[in-house]
């Protein structure tokens, strides 16, 4: 399990960016990305990180998730993710990339629920995701949550084997923060 | 007065009986949730952990996660080569694991009323070895035991025996390796298995994995998110006479709900023509939850509370219940400092309900090695009988192990 991959934080980028369209180009607060790696038997891996940057160009909105500092409990693993599986120091990070006019967004005190199609960049690969998301205004506040998986084969990353444990190639992402309606 | 120091003694006696007689498990630590790990299987031959051998997956995280690093980083290297069998002078192929555990002690027990007790006690000397040839799996275990484990003991002796606390052939069911069906002497599964086998939740319930072991068939089941594992029982085929045996079933069902929480439930129930204890036809239903919880990685809490009812044919029911609370706070790797609580009630009638507090601390000081110290204070109650009301027995107990495994 000491080496698997993280290609979670991207889907921030989707709640980002249904949020920006009505909020001001304000960071993310409370940001959290979850990723689920699987292994045999029923092993989870959990991963995490709070790092994003948010941008606008050329009509698209642009989240950068530096991946240097995605954690999951355990260094070693962390090691072995990011030098040897995500090679970081070659690629430092990942991009999603997505047309501010595919997002959807909430009226004051209700909640959108939608998908939207983005492209992400990782480990130097690009590919199509469709993320699923919720924004919800809480007033001063916009919240989003959002899900999608990624196959790390489809970005040219190694399947992680360490001591006969395989981590399955399918990762789940889960993330959420809040930004201000500024 | 003088039924009442008897019964000092008598308690005194069964307190101290308790940790001497059996011995410890071998590497049962739930607490490793606070690293992520919800279930077993990566590091345990079995699936439901505790027992048995460890995969070569698991000896590298007793390197990396357990033992003491003396300012090396768990980041910092591979796993040592010496976590392998007999510190790695061994090479093992995949498909074979092995292992073997001594932990020798140094018991005090002084009750209320009661000589001190003070003995050197050989707790486990086994070795034991799990073979997995394509789906199919075989384990067992075989050791000497100088005293107790009786019911583990392949020899007949009142001491110096032969044990195997289990043997079960298997096969599992998937190709990821979640469902396995084995069939043999296996640990009940039940509750949360961990070392301190002589807590009340264990002792009361007979599911502890000392020597509780029964003959059965059970299936196993790990997921992402939960596990479990259901077993018929069949008897103790190591009791002599039949009549002794306890059939019925046994099972856990835990669901995670995080990397970090894991929550469960646990039922059994038996029927012995003759109990093993009150010597007449019972009927046994035990029934509990249990959780383990890592809100802050340094701190693991462990909680379990489990209900016994007893149905003693021509002798009345006995209810009672028996369960604790423990936290593992470890300050730096290969460092345990621990509290644990119990609350107890055997089920007589008028007994009102034990309580004991323990301290340890477990120093996991070099690879393959471990010492730990134990300070544990007992007030046991005591059912009102002969004419003497209902009280209590207060008593303390210090231990001290070595323990070694390869």
């Amino acid at each position: 399990m000491n080496k698997f991959i993280s290609i979670g934080a991207p889907a921030i980028g989707v709640m980002a960016a249904s949020t920006l369209a009505r909020a001001a180009l304000s960071s993310p607060t409370d940001a959290r990305v979850v990723f689920d790696a699987a292994g045999p038997a029923g092993m989870k891996i959990e991963g995490t990180t709070s790092d994003i940057n948010v941008a606008e160009d050329s009509g698209n909105v642009v989240i950068t998730v530096p991946l240097a500092n995605l954690t999951t409990g355990i260094s070693l693993r962390d090691h072995h993710m990011r030098d040897k599986y995500l090679e970081v120091p070659k690629f430092p990070a990942a991009v999603l990339t997505i047309p501010r006019a595919a997002l959807k967004f909430p009226n004051p005190s209700e909640k959108v629920e939608a998908d939207a199609q983005g492209t992400i960049t990782l480990h130097g690969q690009s590919r199509p995701v469709s993320v699923h998301y919720d924004t919800k205004d809480d007033g001063s506040t916009l919240a989003a949550h959002g899900t999608f998986r990624v196959n790390m084969n489809d970005f040219g990353i190694t399947v992680p084997v360490y001591l006969g444990v395989t981590v399955k190639p399918d990762v789940d992402v889960i993330a959420s923060f809040r930004v201000s309606k500024g | 007065m003088i039924a009442k120091r008897l019964v000092f003694w008598a308690v005194a006696i069964a307190a101290g009986a308790t940790l001497f007689l059996v011995a410890a498990p071998a590497q049962a630590y739930p607490w490793m949730i606070r690293h992520g790990y919800t279930g077993c299987i990566p590091c345990h031959t079995d699936p439901s952990g505790g027992a048995g051998a460890l995969t070569e997956y698991g000896r590298a995280q007793s390197d990396l996660l357990l033992r003491m690093r003396y300012g090396q980083g768990e980041g910092d290297g591979e796993a040592d080569r010496t976590a392998g069998f007999l510190w790695g002078l061994v090479p093992m192929p995949e498909q074979l694991r092995l292992g073997g555990d001594f932990r020798e002690a140094y018991f005090s027990n002084q009750a209320d009323g009661a000589p001190i007790e003070q003995e050197f006690i050989t707790m486990r000397a086994d070795l034991y070895g799990d073979i997995k040839v394509g789906r199919f799996r075989a384990a067992g275990s075989i050791g000497y035991i100088p005293q107790g484990d009786l019911t583990a003991s392949l020899t007949t002796g009142v001491d110096d025996n032969i044990i195997s606390r289990e043997h079960w052939l298997g096969v599992e069911l998937d190709e990821d390796g979640s469902w396995l069906l084995r069939g043999g002497r296996i640990n009940l599964p039940f509750g949360i298995r961990m070392i301190e086998h002589t807590l009340w939740a264990r002792t009361l319930t007979r599911t502890d994995m000392d020597a509780s072991q029964q003959y059965g068939v059970a299936l196993a089941v790990s997921k992402e998110n939960f596990r479990g594992e259901l077993m018929g029982i069949a008897g103790n085929f190591e009791i002599q006479e039949d009549a002794f045996r306890e059939r019925g079933y046994c099972g856990y069902f835990e669901y995670a709900p995080t990397t970090t929480l894991a929550v469960g439930v646990s039922s059994m129930f038996t029927r012995a023509t003759r109990d093993i204890v009150y010597g007449v036809t019972d009927y046994r239903y035990s029934n509990g939850p249990f959780v383990r919880y890592a809100p802050w990685q340094p701190l693991v809490l462990l909680a379990e509370l489990d209900s016994v009812y007893q149905s003693l044919t021509w002798n009345g029911h006995r209810g009672g219940y028996a369960g604790f609370v423990q936290a593992d706070y470890e300050p730096i790797q290969g460092l345990h400092l621990m509290l644990t609580s119990e609350i107890m009630n055997s089920g007589a009638s008028g007994e009102p309900a034990s309580y004991d507090g323990w301290m340890s601390a477990v120093w996991f000081l070099l690879p393959h090695v471990d010492l730990r110290f134990d300070g544990i204070y007992a007030r046991s109650g005591i059912a009102a009988s002969l004419g003497t009301p209902a009280s209590y027995s207060n008593s303390t107990t210090w231990l001290a192990q070595f323990h070694v495994w390869l």
